[in-house]
């Protein structure tokens, strides 16, 4: 009996991974939901988690975010699984509607944060090869700057402006009307 | 040496009130600001660019800095689906030239490019020719009010597009007979899509009514037709459907001279999946012509209508939406009633069978 309990225990904990940022804060998550980052599940693959993952390219605010995510986006493919394998096609499209809509508001307000933060979500995500958050928050950067002149995507972005005379030439060739 | 200094510069401070933060404190204020020119890398810059298109990017990602410019005109990536739709209004009040724009896509592409979509844009016979020099993989093309465009011209390029497999021809009229739809049959043996789109005829000469269905008969890998307006007879349809044994999607609304009351023309039909029609007379209801079409209908506006007179614009819009029935190169070998479902329910597909997909 104790054996088999131990070994439960060890499944479960066998189950979890620590993921170290780069400030040395610890996070334990489920191997469901570390493997929604490619990165991560390769590295548990190669069977390199043990003691942790280091991310020396997240910071602890960033990671807790991106977990975040990742837990949310787990549950849903959990749920996608289960439903899919005894789906009637009508029940499974209306169970699976709300599910989407609640998704969809989670990444809504998921996506409520300032340019600094995106920034440092975008370059995790990419980092650790999360895709539907790499897609989620790139989508957000392309509204903003949708139908917006160079300048205003500067100014939101403080970008300085550093294209030579020659390029900013080059460019009015090739797009603005030219009276012949 | 260095922490003894420390050491004794932090004694000879004591006397002073001092007050101890956090070391994050101190991190928040040496941390830059974020470098959205520099600091992203391209494959991320990419993403982004991916989902501007190729107006957006071109009048306003591309000008922003050289990082962004890099990033904008030296991946051919970027260029597979050059999409010009839905800008004609920068053309029309003269904000932009949309020909050279196009032109300058085109050679991003590096003989990448795979679709080209133009509205107002690429407006000229010297471009088609020069997209299909450049373009030879293309597969999908679409003409939208390119109204310079010659019957020569086109017959010109598109015998240089053997690879295509979806065609979309709007509000061209200069390229708008039966002639030019016997050079696409003769030259583009793979057409599994066409969209034609003829707002200008007028002609009222019962002969000729079914010469460009006869033609359209000759593309025999056609899957989906789409014909907005047009005079074809049911004699026409009827060879349409004897040649065209794969087709799958049928659209036919605003053809006035269909039929629907023949009981042979309704067998013929049952074999298309889904089927399109809206006639102006209540009594040929569609109902019969139109079982469970999965097709949804969604109204669009748009920002400049354009004068439209004898169409319903719902149903202009949704022929109009450059996304329907052709929404990306790497869908193109999927199932064509997939492909025409409106936006919303694509996103809720592409989220739930992402594999699939």
């Amino acid at each position: 009996m104790a054996s088999a309990g131990s070994g439960d225990e060890k499944a479960a904990a066998a189950a979890m991974i620590t993921l170290i940022s780069s400030d040395n804060e610890k996070f334990e998550v489920t191997e469901a939901t570390a493997t929604l980052s490619q990165t991560i599940r390769h590295m548990i693959e190669d069977g390199c988690t043990d003691g942790g993952v280091p991310l020396p390219n997240v910071t602890s605010k960033i990671l807790a975010r991106v977990i975040e995510y990742c837990k949310k986006h787990a549950t849903a493919a959990a749920g996608e699984e289960g439903s899919s394998s005894s789906f009637s096609d009508a029940a499974f499209l209306e169970v699976d509607r709300a599910f989407l809509e609640e998704l969809e508001e989670f990444d809504d307000a998921f996506l409520e944060v300032d340019r600094a933060t995106l920034f440092d979500l975008i370059l995790a995500a990419n980092y650790l090869d999360i895709k539907g958050l790499l897609n989620l928050t790139c989508q957000k950067v392309a509204d903003s700057v949708k139908g917006k002149t160079p300048e205003q995507i500067r100014e939101m972005y403080n970008i300085v402006n550093d294209l030579t005379p020659e390029e900013e030439a080059e460019i009015r060739r090739e797009t603005q009307w030219a009276f012949e | 040496m260095a922490a003894a200094e420390a050491y004794r510069r932090r004694r000879r401070r004591r006397p002073f009130k001092s007050v101890t933060l956090p070391l994050a404190v101190f991190h928040f204020l040496v941390q830059p600001p974020p470098d959205w020119a520099e600091g992203l890398p391209l494959d991320v810059m990419l993403c982004i660019f991916h989902r501007l298109d190729h107006v957006q990017i071109m009048m306003g990602a591309d000008k922003v800095c050289q990082a962004w410019r890099r990033a904008a005109r030296e991946e051919p990536e970027l260029y597979r689906r050059i999409d010009l739709c839905g800008h004609g209004n920068l053309a029309y009040r003269g904000l932009a030239d949309l020909d050279k724009m196009a032109a300058v896509a085109v050679r991003r592409s590096q003989g990448q490019c795979r679709a080209f979509w133009g509205e107002c844009a690429g407006n000229k016979d010297r471009f088609l020719v020069f997209l299909s020099h450049q373009a030879p993989l293309l597969k999908s093309l679409t003409l939208i009010s390119c109204n310079v465009i010659s019957r020569r011209g086109f017959k010109e390029a598109i015998k240089l597009l053997p690879l295509l497999e979806e065609l979309q021809i709007s509000d061209c009229w200069k390229i708008n007979n039966n002639r030019v739809l016997k050079a696409v049959a003769q030259a583009c043996p793979r057409l599994k899509h066409l969209r034609y789109h003829d707002p200008y005829w007028i002609g009222t000469d019962y002969e000729f009514v079914d010469m460009e269905a006869l033609e359209i008969a000759m593309m025999h890998e056609l899957r989906s037709l789409q014909l907005f307006h047009n005079q074809l007879t049911n004699e026409g349809l009827s060879a349409i459907l004897d040649g065209c044994p794969h087709l799958e999607s049928l659209d036919i609304r605003s053809c006035h001279r269909i039929d629907l009351h023949d009981d042979a023309m309704r067998a013929k039909c049952a074999r298309v999946k889904t089927k399109k029609l809206f006639t102006p007379n209540p009594h040929a209801e569609c109902e019969d012509f139109e079982p469970a079409s999965p097709i949804i209908s969604k109204w669009r506006p748009r920002k400049y209508p354009k004068p439209w007179t004898n169409l319903n614009l719902d149903d202009y819009a949704d022929y109009y939406d450059p996304c329907y029935g052709l929404d990306s190169l790497d869908e193109i070998s999927l199932e064509v009633h997939d492909r025409m479902l409106c936006k919303r329910a694509r996103r809720y597909l592409n989220m739930g069978w992402t594999r699939i997909i």
